[in-house]
């Protein structure tokens, strides 16, 4: 299972757990998506939005919500990308990363009405899934784009992506409005979707990646250091919003 | 007050500590460490949001249902997040106590920053590259007596169990036995949880 399909198994565990504890309905669907992902897509987000509102209900009625703590266990037992000192001092190294997450799949919680989120938004990508390169006319096109699964040599200086930032800007002033991008392939690279969104998009859905329209769906690959990277700036828009 | 907000990082998983953690990583850093993975997080033309408290506050509450159900909440980063002590505790007093807050810090700032942060964080995580004066001034380019100074007073004032330090093995800086004798120092000093990692290099 890929970091990103982990992360969003423990999120999902962790959202059932609190409905269970606090006798929220709550049916989540599966997903179906194959490829790399950030581990977060809009149904998921609309899922904690959902039981986010269904609490504030709760506690607006008078009645005890209990959220704290409930669901310590799933992180206790889910080492992603920790350091492994740290991991021993707290003695979960060596534990399971997958077992804690086993739940039924469709559970229907007690005495609960299935929940059926809005519609989801696309979360899949394309049928021919466009990679870094492809989109970029001939013009701007000033170095050779990555493989995917491959890193190119001059992209891995030690604690420097900056060269990362101009090409990823390059492919954006590549594309046209409304499409979407799905970035792989690299390793030590974090695409930090907030920062852009705080700059460009009026905030309706957060966790958006979108520079000039463009929704960007960046995936990497884990090298056990990728998290202490952080890859946030220079994703602005043209007219720097 | 505002602060320059570089970026916020979410669902971070066992990461930066207990639980689902969001980072949030301000502008501004006292080093100039050789292998800086962020050196955008000093440079003068970064993109950054000024934003106050309540502001930031507001964006990140978003998963305030992750933070308490596994003990996790925000981790401040950077840059230098100590660079803000009175941002952080305006932070503090609105999300409250149950979020679990934590700092990763140089400590290579004024005491009183410190202290007053001390009264907001819970954990620290200190980057403290080298005890070695010399292989930190090569390193970082600054000195560390205040570094030194800072971590014996907190470890005082919140206690070992609070804080974690970094011990990095930095190519070409130091070696292994340069780390071990940080760590030997650090432990008579009182402190008792290490991170024990090699910066990576081309």
């Amino acid at each position: 299972m890929n970091k990103g399909k982990r992360k969003c198994e423990i999120l999902k565990t962790i959202r059932c757990q609190v409905a269970k504890k606090n006798g929220i309905p709550y049916t989540y669907t599966e997903c179906t998506y194959q490829g790399e992902c950030r581990g977060t897509c809009p149904k998921c987000e609309e899922e904690l939005r959902y039981l986010t509102r269904e609490l504030e209900k709760l506690k607006k009625s008078g009645k005890q919500v209990a959220v704290a703590g409930v669901a310590a266990a799933v992180i206790g037992t889910t080492a992603v990308g920790c350091s492994s000192d740290f991991l021993t001092d707290l003695g979960l190294k060596n534990q399971t990363t997958v077992g804690a997450l086993a739940y039924t799949q469709q559970e229907e919680l007690d005495g609960d009405v299935a929940y059926i989120p809005p519609e989801p938004e696309e979360t899949e990508p394309p049928e021919e899934v466009e990679v870094m390169g492809d989109m970029l006319p001939p013009e701007v096109e000033e170095t050779e784009p990555p493989v995917p699964g491959e890193v190119p040599d001059e992209y891995v200086t030690a604690g420097e992506p900056m060269p990362m930032l101009h090409t990823i800007y390059d492919v954006v002033a590549g594309l046209q409005q409304g499409e979407t991008v799905y970035i792989g392939g690299f390793e030590r690279i974090s695409i930090q979707n907030e920062w852009s969104q705080w700059y460009t998009s009026s905030g309706e859905s957060w966790d958006i990646f979108t520079v000039n329209d463009v929704q960007i769906i960046v995936t990497y690959y884990e090298d056990g250091w990728s998290d202490s990277v952080a890859l946030y700036a220079e994703l602005t828009t043209e007219d720097g919003q | 007050m505002t602060a320059p907000v570089i970026t916020c990082d979410r669902h971070r998983i066992a990461t930066d500590g207990v639980g689902v953690t969001t980072l949030v990583c301000f502008h501004g850093c006292p080093l100039r460490c050789k292998y800086c993975i962020n050196p955008f997080s000093f440079a003068p033309d970064t993109r950054r949001a000024d934003m106050t408290a309540e502001q930031l506050y507001q964006k990140v509450k978003v998963d305030e249902l992750y933070f308490l159900a596994t003990g996790g909440g925000i981790t401040f980063g950077g840059g230098e997040p100590l660079l803000y002590p009175e941002y952080l505790s305006e932070f503090r007093a609105l999300c409250g106590k149950e979020w679990h807050l934590c700092a990763e810090t140089s400590l290579n700032v004024p005491w009183e920053h410190v202290e007053r942060a001390a009264k907001c964080i819970d954990v620290f995580y200190v980057d403290v590259k080298d005890t070695n004066s010399d292989i930190y001034r090569r390193y970082t380019g600054q000195e560390n007596g205040q570094v030194l100074d800072n971590l014996e007073k907190l470890t005082e004032v919140v206690g070992p169990d609070r804080i974690v330090v970094r011990l990095p093995l930095i190519p070409e800086f130091n070696t292994e036995s340069d780390r071990e004798s940080s760590r030997i120092l650090l432990m008579n000093m009182g402190l008792t949880q290490f991170d024990r990692f090699t910066y990576k290099i081309p």
